[in-house]
């Protein structure tokens, strides 16, 4: 196996790095201590399992955060949050033989910004803040808000513009499935409602996580071919 | 969770936080949208009660925009006065989608006392109620033409715009009734847009497409009608931009000003009436995540053809969003990391 070093060169990290902070991206590992049930949430991270992730084919991840205070922080159960919807979503694709690379996890739009995107109030509004904001590399945008208001948790207004997902602090499973969810649409998916099991189900008709995130066969060859999708390290 | 019937009764519990078993703007979509007497009353308890989190509060004045009813718009002009400033940018951007002349003095009264987004949001909303009405005051500025984006000479792709199929139509009209902004659109003037892979629709303001209603454009403001994103989630249309005119300068000429929800003026244009017809072009406003277009066509008795329509392959950039460095272990709200396994 290539060295971690050399693993985390080919996902753009370079210098001296942290292996939870920066290889995995995260502002903390499991346990999660702060949601609601641990439940199906993952209980350590395992660099081996990583290391090999990113041997296969795979994509990177930013996450912009928006509605922090100005030293870019949520509330510490929504950073928890967050953390924990990037862990089960790698678990997720890794399922398919697709890793989760790269995650710049410290982006962020500030509340002092004014620009009123914490409280998401309609789909509109959501493909406002893809268009509005941008990142000069190869990720694939993430928006993680405090509220999006309607009936649905999250949003692909357009590619390559990224998605828009709600943190739930009330159900970490759900912001996780809501994630892996929106980035099946983002890589082109559409609907499977006939499939409760599914990854691409709605979530009103979808089973209770962690059941529902299959993708069949012909879903995981669109995932494959995005272009967003790297090659295998 | 599996799809379930859920009464108004349950509803109203979960709005109001009495009831944690669902989600609580879910709740406020789902009463947004069924409707039952007194719905106003529950979105209006929770945006008056100041110990809610600012952000339930304010989407509380986003599901009275909703519902767009006369005692939503009273609920919303009573809370205009509210102090928390994401609150109150909620209530002015609801105003300005359902609000009337009213309305207008609570907005007027909301941008003397504030700053900021706040103020851009209730000039902006004023902005919309005076161009639906077409009252005097509140205009809007027309870009400068060096603001114009030019389309980049090489690889323009086109912009589809094709006459709604009934059913599309239907879609569209009954998810936007979920999103008033106190217009009425045309069924017959319903265009599906495509351009990548985004799914839009015009609608135009059926006001304007009875035979010789068109000409209005050289005589007063508007609100024309409005542009829909098709969210692949919810399969529905939800507003993404205001097309707005104002008189032009010129005889028998309108200015176009295409504006997104949040109030940036994305694409602006003339239009020549000639008679029944209305010959126009638009171009991208110079703003972060423009995309470049070159839109020429006319619009006569309900039906538009496009002569040119292209779109830049990609959007300019946008802001770039603020970025720490990865805060050390003992920042005091994060959890220390375990050893991996």
């Amino acid at each position: 196996m290539a060295s971690l070093r050399a693993l985390a060169h080919c996902i753009g990290l370079g210098g001296n790095f942290s292996v939870v902070g920066d290889f995995f991206g995260y502002a903390s590992g499991p346990p999660w201590t702060l949601a609601d049930s641990q439940n199906a949430l993952p209980q350590s991270l395992s660099l081996l399992t990583q290391m090999r992730r990113v041997q296969k084919r795979h994509f990177h991840l930013n996450l912009i955060r928006v509605g922090t205070d100005d030293n870019g922080l949520l509330s510490p159960a929504e950073e928890q949050c967050v953390d924990c919807a990037v862990q089960i979503t790698r678990d997720i694709y890794a399922a398919f033989g697709i890793g989760v690379g790269r995650v710049e996890r410290w982006w962020f739009v500030p509340l002092s910004d004014n620009t009123g995107f914490d409280v998401i109030d309609s789909d509109g509004e959501a493909d406002d803040l893809t268009e509005a904001y941008s990142i000069p590399n190869d990720g694939i945008n993430v928006f993680y808000v405090p509220l999006y208001v309607g009936s649905t948790a999250g949003l692909t207004p357009a590619k390559p513009d990224g998605v828009v997902v709600e943190i739930f602090t009330e159900s970490f499973l759900q912001t996780a499935r809501t994630t892996g969810h929106e980035l099946g649409h983002f890589f082109g998916l559409g609907h499977e409602n006939d499939k409760p099991a599914n990854l691409m189900c709605q979530s009103s008709k979808a089973l209770p996580m962690p059941d529902s995130t299959q993708l069949n066969s012909d879903q995981i060859d669109d995932v494959r071919d995005a272009d967003e999708i790297k090659a295998a390290c | 969770m599996s799809e379930q019937i859920i009464s108004p009764e349950r509803l109203r519990a979960v709005v109001l936080g009495q009831d944690k078993t669902l989600r609580r703007v879910t709740a406020m979509a789902l009463l947004a949208t069924s409707r039952p007497p007194h719905a106003e009353d529950v979105f209006a308890q929770v945006l008056a009660n100041e110990k809610e989190h600012p952000r339930m509060r304010a989407a509380a004045a986003v599901s009275l925009g909703k519902l767009g009813t006369p005692a939503a718009e009273e609920a919303l002009i009573k809370q205009s006065r509210v102090s928390d400033q994401r609150v109150l940018a909620d209530v002015a951007k609801a105003l300005g989608r359902i609000g009337g002349e009213r309305a207008l003095a609570a907005l007027a009264q909301v941008r003397q006392r504030t700053t900021g987004l706040v103020a851009a949001q209730a000039q902006f909303a004023a902005a919309l109620i005076s161009h639906r009405l077409g009252l005097a005051g509140n205009e809007l500025a027309a870009p400068d033409g060096k603001n114009l984006i030019e389309l980049p000479p090489a690889g323009a792709r086109p912009v589809q715009f094709a006459k709604a199929e009934a059913g599309e139509a239907a879609l569209s009209l009954r998810t936007l009734a979920f999103e008033p902004i106190g217009i009425e659109y045309d069924q017959n003037a319903l265009y599906q847009v495509r351009c990548g892979r985004s799914v839009r629709m015009l609608a135009i303001n059926r006001a304007f497409t009875a035979a010789g209603a068109i000409n209005k454009l050289t005589a007063r403001k508007t609100l024309l009608g409005a542009v829909a994103l098709k969210s692949v989630e919810t399969d529905g249309y939800s507003i993404s931009h205001y097309l707005l005119t104002e008189p032009g300068r010129q005889p028998n000429t309108a200015t176009l000003l295409v504006y997104r929800t949040n109030g940036t003026q994305a694409f602006a244009g003339t239009a020549q009436v000639t008679g029944a017809r209305v010959s126009f072009s638009l171009r991208a406003v110079n703003h972060p995540g423009a995309t470049p277009v070159r839109l020429e066509g006319t619009f006569e008795n309900g039906q538009l053809n496009m002569q040119t329509a292209l779109a830049a392959p990609a959007r300019q950039p946008g802001r770039q969003p603020a970025r720490t460095a990865r805060p050390s272990r003992n920042r005091p709200n994060l959890t220390p990391n375990p050893p991996t396994s």
